[in-house]
């Protein structure tokens, strides 16, 4: 009876705190409401009245029913914070996909779903139609997505609406960012808050003079330079228009770009060390170390394998076209300046397998990047060579192996282990794809770069991802993208306790 | 929102090095497609 009452507590504790972040996201859909007015679309702001509501009506329902939590002051524990971030992103991306859906620019529901779950995990994924034509709001509404996604939404959820922020760092952890800038959760996400905030202006702004000297109106500059910093920032990959970051024909502004998706692809906790007077950090730091060194090893086995294929003919061609994608690759960000067919028709097999890795590999931990980690690809590369040197030295030499991120941390076997493990996770993730990818006829280079976009969440596309594809591979890429920015932890979690939870109800019955 | 001298020191320092590697791979494109 004892257990019984603690599960239904720990229910209880999980319904309320998701409510809260679903009335939070909920609130957030007053700006899209907002922007379609301003551009006098009824229909899209009816759309998003619509969704609203329902979100509202779902995350007070569940707040209800878990009021014990506040009443009786029950404490959040580990369990509770994985399952109510797992959780609430499930929840959410339904409830974010309605005014998609009721747009009429999504084949079925599904696919609406899977564009909400790709703006989230800041992939950048498209099966939306028409992206051309699509309302002021929805466009809002998807960049939007894309940019509370990379900053984590149950972040700014839990920080700016719960008061008691003894359990904050529990969902916190559970959303895939464990690093404390300062001793509080709520004063580390106001951190990263102002840090998105500082470069959403300097980075806007830099876009939005850019735009005019192309030749935009002021107006449609600035609408276009928010969403690109929101897309670059986020390392997301979405853009307003069909052809992308193409759209723009601009070298300037895909350089700007590209300082931008680097700069997001970056720990926060780098940012922060400095801003504080760290200047060295950037060098020093093993994370910057390892993607300034695989990126510029990718993009020179890149530019070579193009030139010997000879298809780009000059030197800004091969600029604009191979490092851009490669770095959009690596940092997991997805704009894309090359249509996507392009890959498989004329970068070869070596240029996919180099966009491969670069996708798997993918930006910093904490970050709003993807993949494995540069950490984590750190940690692995200086635990290989520290057990070389153990293998190669006496057996009486303890010496003590350091990395340095942020910090010196010590290089224990338990750090190496848990990095690895991540590692084969995203692996195994990665094969599954590419195996249900060449299944359904799709060629083997094809599957695995697509695989490994979604695995990675990168957002590039090979030309497999259409609304079209089989029904059953978009449900295995987005639970891939779902998965990827969660890493795993949490998800594992949630299946963890529902099928216990499930076990003992059975058991249970089965005794009475 | 209030901006500390060291907080723009540190947003230039991060704008020059990505910058730098930037221009670096433009280096590299022009020794290899040359």
């Amino acid at each position: 009876m004892k257990k019984f009452r603690l599960r239904a507590y720990s229910i209880e504790i999980i319904s309320y705190y998701t409510g809260y972040i679903i009335l939070c996201i909920a609130a957030l859909m007053i700006i899209p409401v907002i922007t379609s007015l301003a551009f006098r679309e009824w229909n899209p702001m009816l759309d998003f009245l619509i969704s609203l509501s329902i979100s509202t009506i779902a995350g007070l329902a569940l707040i209800s029913f878990g009021m014990q939590t506040k009443e009786n002051k029950l404490n959040v524990q580990w369990k509770h914070g994985f399952v109510v971030a797992s959780l609430s992103w499930i929840i959410l991306t339904v409830l974010c996909a309605i005014p998609y859906s009721l747009s009429g620019h999504t084949k079925s529901f599904l696919d609406a779903c899977f564009d909400v779950m790709s703006g989230f995990t800041t992939t950048g994924m498209v099966l939306t139609q028409d992206l051309d034509h699509l309302s002021n709001g929805l466009q809002m509404w998807r960049h939007m997505l894309t940019f509370i996604g990379g900053q984590g939404m149950i972040v700014l959820a839990l920080t700016f609406l719960v008061k008691e922020t003894g359990g904050a760092y529990k969902f916190y952890v559970g959303e895939g960012k464990d690093i404390e800038l300062v001793p509080n959760v709520k004063g580390t996400a106001r951190i990263i808050w102002k840090i998105s905030m500082v470069y959403l202006i300097i980075g806007t702004a830099a876009l939005w003079i850019n735009g005019m000297l192309i030749g935009l109106k002021p107006a449609s500059a600035f609408i276009h330079a928010l969403y690109i910093f929101e897309s670059s920032w986020s390392t997301g990959g979405f853009a307003p228009m069909t052809q992308n970051i193409m759209y723009y024909h601009s070298v300037s502004y895909e350089t700007v770009a590209m300082v931008l998706f680097i700069l997001g692809s970056f720990n926060f906790g780098l940012h922060y060390a400095m801003w504080i007077g760290k200047k060295k950090e950037i060098i020093k730091n093993i994370e910057t170390q390892s993607f300034f060194i695989t990126s510029f090893v990718a993009c020179v086995l890149a530019l070579a394998g193009l030139a010997k294929l000879n298809v780009y003919p000059n030197v800004m061609s091969g600029f604009r076209r191979v490092v851009f994608n490669v770095l959009s690759a690596h940092t997991t960000t997805g704009l894309g300046s090359i249509y996507a067919r392009q890959f498989a028709l004329e970068w070869g097999d070596f240029g996919i397998m180099i966009m491969t890795a670069v996708m798997l590999i993918g930006g910093s931990a904490c970050s709003t990047a993807g993949g494995f980690k540069g950490l984590r690809v750190g940690v692995v590369f200086k635990g290989l060579i520290m057990d070389v040197k153990k293998l190669l030295s006496s057996e009486r030499n303890l010496k003590v192996y350091k990395f340095h991120h942020i910090k010196e941390h010590i290089l224990d076997d338990g750090l190496v282990k848990a990095s690895a493990l991540i590692i084969c996770c995203y692996t195994a993730m990665f094969a599954i794809g590419t195996i249900l990818g060449t299944y359904y006829g799709y060629p083997l280079s094809s599957a695995a770069f697509e695989s490994a976009s979604v695995t990675g969440n990168v957002g590039l596309t090979i030309g497999v991802t259409t609304p079209s594809m089989p029904a059953v591979l978009k449900v295995y890429y987005a639970i891939a993208m779902y998965l990827g920015r969660l890493e795993f932890l949490s998800v594992f979690a949630l299946i963890g306790y529902v099928v216990g939870g499930m076990k003992k109800l059975c058991l249970n019955t089965l005794k009475d | 929102m209030h901006i500390r001298k060291d907080e723009i020191k540190g947003i230039i320092i991060e704008l020059l090095t990505i910058s730098a590697y930037i221009a670096l791979s433009y280096a590299a494109t022009v020794m290899i497609m040359r």
